[in-house]
Order: C-alpha cells, then sequence, then structure tokens
C-alpha cells in the first residue's frame, strides 16, 4: 500500500494539477488588482467579474492544454503528495490575495 | 414569481445538490471497497456532473449579479445602504471565492476517471481525494452562508 508521497502521477494528471494550480493563483491576482486592470471589465454590466472570470478560464484551458501536451509522455510525474501540496497552497494563496483586497474594516464600522 | 427568482431558487438548489454530490463520492470512498465496472461508470457520471452543477451555480449566481449591482432601487444599494460588511465582505467572497469551485471539482473529477477503481483500492488515492472533498466541502458550505446573509438582507430583484 502507497503512501501518497510515494504515488507517482502520470504525466496528464499532473497537467491537470499543475494548470488548476496555476488558475487558482491568477485568479487571486486578477482580483487583488481588478480596481487597476480596466480591461477586466468585458462585459460591463457585470464589472471586472466578467474579465476575472472569462480570463482566468481560458488561461486554465490554454495552460491545460501546453501543460498537457509537454507532460501527456511522461509516466511519472511527481508524486501525489507534492501536487496536492502545491494545489491547495495554490488555491490558498489565490483566495487569500481575493480577500485581502475586500473591506474588512466595514465589519467594526 | 418572476424568471429571476426562479433562476435565484435554482442557484440556491444547485448548491444543495452540489454538497450533495460531494457527500455522495465521499460516503462511496469511505465506506465501499471495491467498485464493478458500472459502478466506476457511475463515479465517473457523478464526478463529472458535478463540475457541470459547479459551473452551472456560478452561471447563475452571475445571472442575478448582473440585476443585483444595478443602481438604486436595487438588492445592493439596499444593503450597502444598510449592512455594508454584508455586501463588502460576504457578498464579495462569494463572487470571488467561487470562482475556485469548478477547478477544485474539475481537479476530483480529473482523479476519479484517471484512477477509475483504484479511486476505492489504493489508499493514497482515496485519501488525496477525501481531503479534497473536505477542502472544497467546507469552503462550499462558508460560500453558502456568505451569501444567505446578504440574501435575508435584500433578496436580488
Amino acid at each position: 500500500m502507497k503512501s501518497m508521497s510515494q504515488l507517482k502521477v502520470a504525466g496528464s494528471l499532473a497537467a491537470m494539477f499543475l494548470s488548476s494550480s496555476a488558475t487558482s493563483v491568477l485568479i487571486g491576482i486578477l482580483v487583488y488588482f481588478r480596481k487597476q486592470l480596466p480591461f477586466l471589465e468585458v462585459y460591463k454590466p457585470a464589472g471586472t467579474f466578467s474579465g476575472i472570470w472569462l480570463y482566468s478560464y481560458l488561461a486554465w484551458i490554454v495552460l491545460w492544454v501546453l501543460s498537457f501536451a509537454a507532460l501527456r509522455n511522461r509516466k511519472e510525474a511527481g508524486s501525489l503528495r507534492t501536487w496536492m501540496i502545491l494545489l491547495i497552497l495554490s488555491v490558498a494563496a489565490g483566495i487569500s490575495l481575493a480577500e485581502a483586497s475586500l473591506k474588512w474594516y466595514t465589519l467594526f464600522q | 414569481m418572476t424568471p429571476l427568482e426562479m433562476i435565484m431558487l435554482l442557484h440556491g438548489f444547485l448548491a444543495t445538490l452540489v454538497l450533495m454530490a460531494a457527500a455522495l463520492i465521499a460516503g462511496v470512498l469511505l465506506f465501499v471497497k471495491d467498485l464493478s465496472e458500472k459502478d466506476v461508470k457511475i463515479m465517473k457520471l457523478v464526478s463529472l456532473g458535478t463540475v457541470f452543477l459547479v459551473f452551472l451555480l456560478d452561471m447563475t449566481g452571475a445571472y442575478g449579479y448582473i440585476p443585483y449591482r444595478l443602481p438604486a432601487p436595487s438588492a445592493k444599494a439596499d444593503i450597502v445602504a444598510t449592512a455594508p460588511w454584508a455586501h463588502e465582505v460576504f457578498f464579495e467572497s462569494m463572487e470571488y471565492v467561487s470562482l475556485f469551485g469548478p477547478i477544485v471539482a474539475a481537479v476530483i473529477a480529473y482523479i476519479v476517471w484517471h484512477y477509475g477503481a483504484g479511486i476505492v483500492k489504493d489508499s493514497a488515492i482515496k485519501r488525496a481525494l477525501l481531503v479534497l472533498l473536505a477542502l472544497a466541502t467546507l469552503l462550499g458550505l462558508v460560500l453558502v452562508g456568505a451569501g444567505v446573509i446578504p440574501t435575508r438582507i435584500a433578496s436580488v430583484r
């Protein structure tokens, strides 16, 4: 019985982890800087949310295709533990960046 | 009931369905020792269906977001006037953090499709899936709470 650190993942699965991790950080960055990035207002009625959604998901697809093309033939591309840690930390970083841009002080007004 | 109210009702219903689907997958991982070919097919469909549901959940939320953020009279104007924190912290958290939902759901579905019956046989894969499901469910519950608070003050109209 293997542990997560002993289990090596195939390149195709690593591509999914890699593109998803990078996209999670990208979402956080776009949300954090949304007020300085007017190009994010793709659809005016939805404000910058429209561009954050569109560009981050487009980046996700492109990153997945590129990383899949690069890694698909690799039978072993890192351990499951490494990819899990990368994904969880990336999602946590993305959420932290998004939350850091909110007006938390309104809770104490 | 207006079409907008029906879509927002569907939005809440989809959130419940997604949490139920996550519980179903976690239940299989925790209590099932072996999966037949038919079971694997069902698990693959459930996991892929969950990705679709999470995406649809975001889509219905975005549909309600447009009338929500209109100038007064609108739900956002009412909330900002009475309890600005409900919009600035809770609504905005729901709006942006929900974008991570389809990503985590897609990773879970990919693992299920990739390993098939191995998800219940291999303890490392099972543990990885359970960790992701637990974190996604926790995040989902927090987001449901973050959505309920502003909705209780002024629902989208």
